[in-house]
């Protein structure tokens, strides 16, 4: 019999350990078997007989490994392989619900304070405010919070810069991944701005965005944030605040 | 006297070991023969139930620790735990190596002159 041997009988009576158990006591066994050759082998047996003589110093692997298993009780076995399935669940559930509070964390943050919530991206101009205009589209809320305003050099023509977010009506639904994609820009008069540029993210609780580069003219009261698709508009008339710039 | 012994009282006998030091199996089947000048013998293997048994009961504590040679080994530690039940195992065997020495003692008072 050799430690490979030993081994294998001592595990086949351990019926009630786990994989894991099973895999310490087989090297708690073989390094014991290895220890004890390594001593036969200096006192002068050579390899082969030192390691068969260590094997058989160890007593019955039967005995041994019956012995054992009554170490590892059938209820352990069930209460290690239950709180296994245990933790899995609590593990899977912890990081559900850590991704859940940063998703409310999100809704509330645009709800409450959008202008912190606007991770990606920030409105540009020379006077920069905040504004609060909300619609409501299909579940969710368009709002427009900020506003960025540079008028140009020959004092009749400007640049601006929009913040906005959607977010979902219920605090705990998942924001439009699609809404603020579809946004337009118009003139009070109708025509239809092209944004320059922009940026924006976000996640299931809110999504943002900045346009920027949008020409607006000094005459203009508003610059209108505009949203139609599957049968839902929405028009949200951001005022530009020329004086306030000017003052 | 034979001078060979089975050992009857291994969860006694281990536990006292741990109370000096940590050690592996091996350590500790070498080291009992030792303190018992290779009195005690016992089939190596029969050590591990034993260990594992009190490793389930809190009585020891076991850890990892890489060898010299790169072979990892299992380490007992004795907790406060076993250090009590060590207490109550060795009184226990006072009382009961204190009968058989009085039995003894008597015995050989009767023994005919």
């Amino acid at each position: 019999m050799d430690e490979r041997e030993f081994c294998d009988r001592v595990l086949a009576r351990l019926r009630h350990a786990t994989r894991t158990e099973k895999a310490a006591v087989r090297a708690e066994l073989e390094g014991h078997i290895e220890d004890r050759a390594e001593a036969l082998t200096k006192a002068g047996y050579d390899h082969e007989a030192a390691m068969a003589r260590a094997a058989e110093v160890m007593g019955n692997p039967e005995e041994i490994g019956g012995a054992l298993d009554k170490q590892y009780p059938l209820g352990w076995l069930i209460l290690s392989r239950v709180s296994l399935i245990f933790s899995i669940l609590l593990a899977v559930s912890l990081v559900t619900s850590l991704h859940s509070v940063a998703e409310l964390r999100d809704s509330v943050e645009a709800r409450t304070n959008p202008a912190a919530g606007l991770r990606s991206g920030s409105v540009t101009g020379t006077y920069i405010y905040s504004v609060d205009l909300r619609a409501d589209v299909g579940n969710d809320v368009l709002r427009v919070f900020q506003l960025g305003l540079t008028l140009r050099p020959d004092g009749q023509t400007g640049v601006a810069s929009v913040a906005l977010c959607n977010y979902d009506q219920n605090v705990f639904g998942a924001a439009s991944q699609i809404l603020i994609d579809n946004t337009t820009y118009e003139t009070e008069s109708g025509g239809e701005l092209m944004p320059a540029g922009g940026s924006g993210g976000g996640g299931s609780g809110a999504q943002y965005w900045v346009a920027d580069g949008i020409d607006v003219s000094r005459t203009d009261e508003y610059l209108a944030v505009c949203y139609d698709r599957f049968g839902e508009t929405a028009r949200l008339e951001v005022p530009l605040d020329w004086e306030g710039m000017l003052s | 006297m034979e001078k060979k012994q089975n050992i009857e009282h291994t969860r006694l006998l281990v536990l006292s070991l741990l109370a000096g030091k940590d050690l592996y199996g091996y350590q500790m089947i070498e080291e009992l023969s030792r303190r018992s000048n290779r009195t005690f013998e016992m089939k190596e293997g029969t050590l591990y139930p034993v260990l594992h048994g009190l490793e389930r009961d809190g009585a020891v504590e076991a850890y990892m620790q890489e060898a010299p040679t790169g072979r990892m080994r299992k380490y007992y530690h004795l907790t406060k735990k076993g250090g009590a039940l060590l207490k109550a195992e060795e009184e226990k065997w006072q009382t009961y190596s204190g009968a058989v020495n009085a039995v003894l003692r008597s015995g050989a008072g009767l023994a005919p002159a």
